[in-house]
């Protein structure tokens, strides 16, 4: 059952690629995911992912997506 | 005016790096033609670019300066991405350079053209492909700090030709250079009060507890606080691979190291344990030796100043995100009665003497505990103890007697064998006047021994040690315990005369096969000023304790 996770990160050309490459690396299954600019600061964009994931997981989801650089904000939905 | 190239190597200099490991090619021509015209920065070419990665990689790790690599695109690079690796599984901090195709040329599949910032996401901290000749200094000062701080690790940097070779005003850079670098946002960790006194009270009612220290305890330069922490409170420590030489082998507190390879005693007292303090640790597989059950029961205090290691492994009792030295500073201003555990002392005293099986000594052949009695009677706190990866690398962990922290330089979370010669180059580049022992196999020394020749070049005079036993080992004695003893592939019959090769590369060579031959080549070895391969013939049927043996 899918775990929304939102995502806010600077918007660079590689950051869903880091993203995502996490998402592989530790075998996250990805159900769903949207991307838009951050409606505070267009430097920034809003990603939410769709997680088929525990609860363990999920929260060590939220520390490894914090650890990309440019991630500035993680959240559980 | 400067070219880009130039501004990156001024950039490299006014963050006091003055140190590069690498290999030319094509794409890289403008830098090296900067190098050309520099006088101040030292290059050291290698004779393959994992040998140079390898060596920054230890190079960062006596330092704590990033060590800085460089190569080409295309398969330069990606000859980069072992060592890059190595460095991130063992939290070194580095700075790869890339070369890379012009911009306009990007995604035409031209000739050595590789997404080597793909190929990388994995293995690195972050990584930066530069656009713009401005944006050098800054993005070099962001690597820097990104490298060096939280748990470091490597940045890759990729630069396309054509930035390399764009130029900039001598005083917009120099502007560009007293810029402030915005550390990346909010990601402090903090350690509060209320828990400082939870950990105390927590050790205070332990009747068992034990330090278990790792390479984050090293790494924060903790090791002083630490060994006090440890005598004021009556706790044992143990240590994992990377954390050895945090506590000196000798102390009484020091129980070595734990692990699948680790001592009879450290293992046991984890087995009866009731309290463990976890200080920049990661509990990865082979300390807690794929065992569901490991510390079951037992109380866990998890400092490591990564947050997504605390829980990952282990269940914690307390879990702080913070730096081990910062914990141990507050935790030491604790005042209040410590219990004086007497008879988990006696216990201690116990296990210490706890030996494991030693395999007698065969004509024609060294042991691994004649080598390493030898090596701790000939050397000192100034010696920096390089390996490469297999049966040898466990022997040093086991028998060598380490009194100091960083004086251990091994590839732990990767164990990328071909470390072991590179790395020596990149701690003798460091700091010249140390003295440098690496341990390699047979199988590990033909991985990079080519940089052999380098060593000779930059008169960077080490002792290499191959511990020569005809046989990958650990893979050997992994198909003995987990294949019913179907050996595959493991068995280097035809090596090459180790002795010769040495020669060949303008270094001294000597094969011994007792323990007077040996100690009279490690005695000329590290009082002379040249690089010596001592080679010690090894009984193939040598085997590394297991705590399952």
């Amino acid at each position: 059952m899918g775990r929304e996770v939102s995502i806010i990160a600077k918007n660079q050309i590689s950051t869903h690629y880091r993203i995502y490459s996490l998402l592989n690396r530790k075998g996250y299954e990805l159900e769903e995911a949207a991307s838009q600019p951050w409606e505070t600061d267009s430097d920034y964009i809003k990603i939410t992912l769709s997680l088929n994931i525990s609860d363990h997981l999920l929260m060590q989801a939220k520390k490894y997506l914090y650890k990309i650089i440019d991630v500035i904000e993680v959240e559980i939905l | 005016m400067m070219t880009g190239s130039q501004v990156l190597l001024e950039t490299l200099k006014s963050l006091n790096i003055r140190n590069i490991f690498g290999y030319p090619g094509g794409a890289v021509l403008t830098i090296f033609d900067a190098l050309y015209h520099d006088t101040d920065m030292e290059f050291i070419l290698t004779r393959h670019e994992q040998g140079a990665a390898h060596a920054a990689d230890a190079f960062g790790r006596v330092t704590g300066k990033p060590g800085v690599c460089i190569a080409t695109s295309g398969p330069g690079g990606t000859n980069l991405v072992t060592g890059i690796m190595t460095a991130y599984m063992d939290s070194s901090p580095m700075i790869a350079i890339t070369g890379q195709v012009p911009q306009s040329s990007r995604g035409l599949d031209n000739f050595q053209e590789v997404d080597i910032i793909g190929v990388t996401l994995p293995i690195t901290k972050h990584s930066f492909t530069i656009e713009r000749v401005e944006d050098i200094p800054t993005i070099l000062k962001e690597a820097y700090y990104i490298a060096t701080t939280g748990r470091p690790g490597p940045v890759v940097i990729d630069i396309p030709a054509d930035v390399q070779l764009g130029t900039l005003e001598t005083s917009l850079f120099k502007e560009l250079l007293r810029k402030e670098v915005t550390p990346p946002p909010g990601k402090e960790s903090s350690i509060e009060s209320e828990c400082i006194a939870k950990i105390s009270e927590l050790i205070n009612r332990a009747e068992k507890p034990v330090i278990v220290a790792g390479a984050g305890v090293i790494k924060s330069r903790a090791s002083r606080m630490m060994v006090r922490f440890a005598e004021d409170n009556s706790i044992p420590v143990v240590m994992s691979l990377l954390g050895l030489g945090s506590i000196p082998g000798e102390h009484s507190l020091s129980l070595g190291m734990g692990g699948i390879h680790g001592k009879v005693g450290a293992h046991v007292a984890l087995k009866e344990t009731d309290l463990v303090i976890a200080l920049g640790v990661r509990f990865e597989n082979r300390f807690t030796e794929d065992n569901p059950d490991f510390l079951r029961g037992v109380k866990i205090i998890h400092v490591d100043i990564d947050a997504s290691e605390l829980g990952k492994n282990m269940k914690t009792e307390i879990a702080v995100h913070g730096d081990a030295g910062d914990v141990l500073t507050k935790l030491l201003e604790v005042k209040q009665e410590i219990p004086e555990r007497k008879e988990w002392l006696r216990r201690v005293e116990e296990l210490k003497e706890s030996r494991e099986e030693e395999s007698p000594s065969k004509k024609g052949h060294l042991t691994p505990k004649t080598i390493f009695n030898v090596l701790n009677s000939k050397t000192s706190d100034n010696t920096i103890l390089c390996t490469d990866v297999g049966q040898h690398q466990m022997w040093t962990a086991q028998h060598y007697n380490f009194t100091s922290p960083t004086q251990l330089v091994t590839s732990g979370g990767a164990g990328s064998m071909g470390f072991g010669i590179p790395a020596a180059l990149g701690v003798k580049a460091a700091i010249p006047h140390s003295q440098v022992i690496s341990i390699v196999g047979d199988g590990g020394f033909q991985m990079t021994s080519q940089e052999l020749t380098c060593l000779k070049e930059y008169n960077l005079p080490v002792t290499i040690i191959i511990l020569n036993n005809s046989c990958l080992g650990m893979v050997k004695q992994l198909q003995d315990i987990h294949k019913e003893g179907r050996h595959m592939a493991v068995h280097l019959g035809t090596n090459p005369d180790f002795v010769a090769l040495a020669k060949a590369h303008g270094i001294n060579g000597i094969r011994v096969t007792d323990q007077e031959e040996f100690t009279q080549a490690v005695d000329e070895s590290i009082t002379g000023s040249e690089t010596t391969v001592i080679e010690c013939i090894v009984d193939i049927n040598e085997r590394v304790y297991t705590s399952t043996s």
